[in-house]
């Protein structure tokens, strides 16, 4: 079935119902895993998902519906049930119209063709490339490999139409050194597809994260130095802090704390933001959001600078704005249940422009501080900006140089704050979610010791 | 639906499986989102699909569809097959579950069907307008979520089983600002619930409630840092069951060995004031199932007994290569999840002093107050907690409230130093998480519980 030419069919289904705007979003999925467990290939799975969702208005009532399906009666139920619930819904004060009265429908390939014609056989064959990388030292307890294509459509009543074809691979893997009293280690992959995928690489650093946690010594006391986050910590926090200030609907609700910095100073010189939404590097990228306003690269921070948030079509609408093409319902882990998803206004892919400094480089200007490897939970305050996070592994940097690990202590400090005080960026950009960025030295933030 | 499940058993096994089963599902879930007084959205999601899940000696082989023709089911149960002997793990055989044919329908008191939209919509927007109490008020947020499931299992030791779960929250949120400083407040109810939970609430009073409190926040004061007395409210109480102490008593974790609790049975893990269960079987419970995920029937594991650790939960799988019976925590977010080990209800059982006893002895110290997030520390037995807020006490009394902080140390040297438990439990609803995927409804809890814990002001 022709998604393109079924999403379209049922905009025209659902507007003989008598809705007067109409979204149908339609999503088909192959997702192949791999499972390792404790050395082992452990599962191999193979997942068909497909589904719609559709929005309508009625009346000024906004209703929504989503299924998945696989037979035109599914279809037609779907958006006869979002008709009824915008029926029995209250006039909204904002919504009046979905995007889209002068785009060209489109078909955008964006697939990457190693993930889009993997099988489990080859999954299994990385994944067990990846343990014997890790090596004999340490054992890899979990680990996993996926790929999906992903082929997604919209029609809406105002003409905008696009299907677009697209693959995600995710990797997560932990390790464990053996013995008594072990050492965790863990290590992501995200992309748009394998070909960044070095499995030795990904093996070695499994081994050596493991080694480090196990060798971290209880830190004590108490410091405020310097902190390299690296790209995936870095990346969980940015999101959780920036990605929530930048979406325009927390500015209009009176909770973002940049809700009046538009233009306005929010961290220092080396804090440059953009969205890059057709970088290829990462799974998200598209040139189509997902309610089907064209996406566009753009500065968010520039020299420390606000320079816009980020609007999906509702809120664009309550704020007198344009959309931005932000509205995301996919993840870059997980390509099933995406017509599920209420979706969510972020960057599409969150660009950190890199500095010139190596890792080394920016530990080697570090009098007193650490170089973050493992937090339990990346998590940041998103209103206050308030974090005090438990550090699993860390290097300890004394005089510019590495002088071992520690573990239980809390890095606290508040991020909006920290983008002030932004000491080096790194050139060492990677992938994460949907941050594409480099590891970040922030100044004066406090390990305190749990001791 | 019964038949093509079994043809597809029937499939698998013709295949090479040595055990498999065959699941269909579907999950419904209304939802109702008011935010500043304004219906933003009114939905519904309706999934529905296959599962075909085999094994081959340790390995397993899933595939998924959404088709639930025969023709596509019996293709799965195929692929499902052949990716089993494709793995290389090893493992015991699944023993015997035994046959059972057994059709159950979710005991709540009234079914969220029954019930108009027009009052569903109504009362989330009371909800809504209550917490609008000042205008320092700046954001309310209001929701309704209604799932429904129906599942139908088919395995290859002769269980027919068809069970429905029904399952229903209310949640509020205001955001109070005033000089630059933002706050939230949020109260939640729910579980194993119909709509019986939003009739028999005060939705004026539930809304109104947290209005006040989030104005409350705004002055509220930053938590000392240290190691210090600290009463755990039941939410926090149940973050250090769950997180810690429950995911690494998942017996998947203890085949592996990757669980600091590992050859931990019959040794003091904490104070003899602690016990803790999970139970599948607390009626009302958002975590609560007749069966779980592989058809086992839920059930009540003790986990510590006055300080002494007593065992693990089951799947299928693990129950195999440890030798014992499974206790009904094989389960899956949906039918197109994988199946494993997962926790139901997980909490400390009540002790006899009461909140005010347990403060009267405290010179100085913090009780905290609803959480924010927790993380899981199988390897380490890390205990890492985020609570919205808390109270300074100092000899004996409240003193001030403090926001956000985040509780941290090793689990078992925190559960060394427990010297008081509640005298009530309370469960607190969510979903649960193993790794970064696979989410299953549970519930944490347990009553407050006074320990040595390590805060961090943020």
């Amino acid at each position: 079935m022709d998604l393109e030419r079924i999403s379209k069919k049922s905009v025209h289904k659902v507007l003989e119902e008598g809705a007067k705007e109409v979204e149908s979003y339609l999503v088909r999925v192959r997702s192949l895993t791999a499972y390792i467990d404790d050395d082992r290939v452990k599962n191999l799975e193979e997942k068909l998902d497909q589904g719609i969702s559709v929005r309508v208005l009625l009346n000024g009532k906004m209703g929504q519906s989503s299924s998945t399906f696989h037979t035109t009666r599914d279809l037609e139920e779907c958006g006869a049930k979002a008709v009824a619930l915008a029926k029995l819904s209250r006039p909204d004060p904002y919504f009046k119209r979905f995007p889209g009265f002068s785009q060209p429908a489109g078909f955008v390939d964006v697939r990457q063709e190693d993930a889009a014609s993997a099988t489990t056989g080859y999954l299994k064959e990385k994944v067990e490339e990846i343990v014997r990388a890790a090596g004999e030292e340490v054992k890899v307890p979990r680990g996993l490999l996926r790929v999906a294509l992903v082929e997604r459509a919209l029609a809406n009543s105002n003409g905008a139409t696009f299907r677009e074809l697209g693959t995600m691979a995710y990797a997560h893997f932990t390790s464990m050194t053996k013995g008594p009293e072990p050492g965790e280690g863990c290590d992501c992959y995200y992309s748009s597809g394998l070909s960044g995928l070095d499995t030795q690489a990904m093996g070695d650093r499994l081994r050596q994260k493991a080694r480090n946690a196990q060798g971290a010594e209880h830190f004590k006391g108490k410091m405020t130095g310097s902190v390299i986050l690296p790209p995936d910590e870095l990346a969980e926090m940015l999101l959780a802090s920036v990605g929530y200030s930048l979406d325009g609907e927390n500015a209009l609700r009176h909770r973002s704390p940049w809700a009046e910095l538009v233009n306005k100073e929010v961290g220092n010189e080396l804090v440059n933001l953009r969205d890059q939404p057709w970088d290829p590097r990462s799974a998200l990228s598209g040139r189509y959001d997902d309610e089907g306003t064209p996406t566009r690269e753009k500065p968010l921070v520039e020299r420390g600078v606000l320079r816009t948030l980020l609007y999906d079509s509702y809120h664009a609408q309550m704020g007198k704005a344009a959309a931005t093409g932000n509205y995301i319902r996919r993840d870059p882990s997980d390509a099933l249940n995406l017509y599920r998803r209420g979706g969510a206004t972020m960057p599409v892919n969150l660009a950190w422009k890199p500095g010139t400094q190596s890792v080394e480089d920016m530990i080697s200007d570090v009098k007193e501080g650490v170089i973050v490897e493992k937090l339990a939970a990346p998590d940041v305050n998103s209103v206050t900006g308030g974090f005090a996070l438990e550090v699993r592994c860390a290097k300890l940097i004394r005089d510019g140089s590495v002088v071992g690990h520690v573990d239980q202590c809390l890095l606290v400090g508040n991020f909006y704050q920290a983008l002030k005080r932004v000491g080096a960026v790194g050139n060492d950009v990677a992938v994460h979610r949907n941050c594409i960025i480099p590891s970040v030295r922030f100044d004066g933030l406090d390990i305190v010791g749990s001791e | 639906m019964m038949d093509d499940l079994q043809l597809a058993v029937e499939r698998m096994r013709a295949e090479g499986a040595d055990f498999c089963d065959a699941r269909y599902q579907t999950i419904t879930t209304n939802g109702i989102a008011v935010v500043d007084a304004s219906v933003r959205r009114i939905s519904e999601d309706r999934i529905r699909g296959v599962c075909l899940r085999a094994r081959k000696k340790g390995s397993w082989g899933y595939a998924t569809t959404v088709d639930a023709s025969k023709d596509v089911i019996l293709e799965a149960a195929v692929k499902a097959a052949r990716n089993a002997l494709a793995g290389n793990a090893m493992g015991r055989p699944i023993p015997d579950t035994g046959e059972a044919k057994v059709e159950l329908k979710a005991k709540v008191k009234l079914h969220p069907s029954q019930v108009p939209m027009e009052e569903k919509v109504q009362a989330v927007l009371d909800m809504d307008r209550a917490q609008k109490v000042d205008a320092r008020i700046v954001n309310t947020n209001s929701v309704l979520r209604e799932e429904v499931r129906q599942n139908s299992l088919v395995n290859s030791h002769g269980r027919q089983l068809s069970w429905e779960e029904v399952r229903t929250t209310i949640m509020v949120q205001a955001v109070a600002s005033e000089a630059g400083r933002t706050e939230f407040f949020y109260d939640i109810k729910g579980g194993g619930l119909g709509y019986e939970v939003v009739r028999e609430t005060d939705l004026e009073a539930f809304g109104r409630e947290v209005g006040k409190e989030s104005l409350k926040m705004l002055a509220a004061e930053k938590a000392p840092s240290g190691l210090l007395t600290c009463i755990t409210d039941p939410a926090i109480s149940g973050l250090l069951a769950h997180e810690v102490m429950g995911h690494a008593s998942e017996a998947d974790e203890i085949v592996k060995r990757r669980s600091f609790l590992t050859d931990m049975v019959g040794k003091q893990v904490g104070s003899p004031l602690i016990t803790m269960v999970d139970d599948g079987t607390v009626p009302e419970a958002r975590g609560s199932v007749p069966f779980d995920d592989e058809g086992t029937p839920s059930s009540r594991t003790v986990i510590i007994k006055d300080g002494v650790y007593q065992g693990y939960m089951q799947s299928l799988e693990t129950a195999a290569e440890m030798g014992v019976k499974p206790t009904g925590n094989g389960r899956a977010q949906s039918y197109d999840r994988r199946v494993w080990v997962r926790m139901t209800n997980t909490f400390f059982e009540k002790g006899d002093q009461n909140l005010e006893e347990m403060i009267a002895d405290v010179k100085f110290g913090v009780l905290t107050d609803r959480m924010i997030s927790g993380m899981e520390d199988p390897v380490g037995g890390g205990f890492e907690a985020k609570a919205l807020r808390g109270y300074l006490i100092e000899n004996g009394r409240v003193t001030k409230l403090l926001r956000s902080f985040t509780l941290t140390g090793n689990a078992l040297e925190i559960l060394r130093t427990g010297d008081a438990v509640g005298d009530k439990v309370e469960l607190d609803g969510g979903s649960c998480g193993k790794g970064i995927e696979d989410w299953v409804p549970v519930s944490s809890g347990g009553p407050h519980c006074r320990f040595k814990i390590v805060l961090g002001g943020d």
